[in-house]
């Protein structure tokens, strides 16, 4: 039976804590929207992201100024985001105020054969909007 | 391979090699391997022709060119790509096992209905020697829909976005001949190497109905396999 919950927050928060979060300025949230049934790749992205931001960001991620959440479209705390978002598919964003960065393409491409190479382009995207 | 492909895609800035190398990626990606090697079994079942074996090769590629160009067309045009592409990365890969399920057991013969349409049905895909156009071509027009999670992040989060960026209309047209490629290159080894065995055997008039017999339970394991992996 698929009967999943993927809605994982580094930071334990509720996607309603987070559109509180959301909101105060500095607070840097990461989210992966995917399928209940979801394949090497798709997996991939989301560890991946889990790691570097565990690796490169732990202090952030402790004092919740990054956070990581993963929604299942087909659920509806992703369905609500994903509406609040705009978003259709899989993807991975990163939400800073009223900026936006997808990163969804540079995750598919790069998260299960280059690892290090999606690291470091999170990376960049991260610094730059902290 | 893989990697060798997603290298060459972020080095490259000429958008109809873009459009191939993201359809050569769809190719080897797991689902649409899975209905190419479906594909593959159903227009090999004509052995004993050779051409009508590479052409249904070229005819089931032609039914992806238009539904991923009619597709691609519709959100150029500026439909809901929202709302599409939600709805075709959503259920796409649902219909699959279930389609091939109804498809593999219409080509065994195993249910007589004596409903005029089922059993019209039912011949069809059973007839032995009928040239059959129309149903690899909407063979191939249906698994081009079937996006599974990495072929609907190429195609929607990809190649649409390059679609309409450069209003490159012939970039969908590259992209599917590119996922028809493996099912070109087998449609081709069948026809002009393998095709001896189909002679040697034709002279064994069983072979040809138990190969057929072979493709449709080839059909319904494949169907089985989705419907267990999607909807348990």
């Amino acid at each position: 039976m698929l009967i999943a919950v993927f809605v994982i927050a580094c930071n334990a928060q509720s996607p309603k804590d987070q559109n509180m979060a959301n909101d105060r300025d500095g607070d840097l949230q990461v989210y992966y929207f995917h399928f209940t049934k979801r394949c090497a790749t798709c997996n991939a992205v989301e560890n991946e992201t889990r790691m570097a931001l565990e690796t490169f960001y732990s202090d952030q991620v402790k004092k919740g100024k990054i956070s990581f959440t993963s929604l299942n479209l087909e659920e509806e705390d992703g369905k609500a985001m994903a509406q609040e978002l705009n978003v259709s598919g899989q993807t991975l964003l990163l939400v800073k105020g009223n900026e936006m960065v997808n990163l969804t393409n540079d995750g598919f491409m790069n998260a299960r054969t280059k690892p290090d190479k999606f690291h470091e382009i999170l990376k960049s995207n991260i610094d730059k909007l902290l | 391979m893989e990697e060798f492909l997603s290298n060459l895609y972020a080095n490259t800035s000429v958008p109809i090699v873009s459009a191939l190398v993201l359809g050569l990626l769809t190719a080897i990606s797991p689902c649409p391997m899975a209905t190419n090697i479906t594909a593959i079994g159903f227009i090999g079942k004509d052995l004993a022709n050779k051409n009508r074996v590479f052409y249904n090769g070229l005819i089931y590629t032609l039914g992806r060119t238009v539904s991923y160009t009619v597709l691609a067309l519709i959100l150029f045009y500026g439909a809901d790509q929202l709302k599409i592409s939600g709805v075709f990365q959503r259920y796409g890969e649902k219909v699959i096992g279930p389609l091939l399920i109804i498809i593999g057991i219409f080509m065994l013969g195993v249910i007589k209905l004596n409903f005029p349409a089922f059993k019209k049905l039912s011949e069809r895909y059973q007839n032995r020697n009928k040239f059959n156009f129309w149903d690899v071509f909407i063979l191939g027009l249906i698994f081009a829909l079937a996006f599974c999670p990495y072929s609907g992040v190429l195609y929607f989060g990809m190649l649409i976005p390059l679609t309409i960026s450069t209003s490159g209309l012939h970039l969908p047209i590259a992209f599917a001949i590119a996922t028809g490629i493996p099912v070109i290159i087998f449609a081709w080894v069948i026809a002009y190497t393998l095709s001896g065995v189909g002679n040697l055997y034709k002279k064994i008039k069983s072979f040809e109905f138990w190969f057929r017999k072979v493709v449709a339970v080839l059909f319904i394991g494949i169907g089985v396999y989705y419907v267990i992996a999607i909807w348990f």
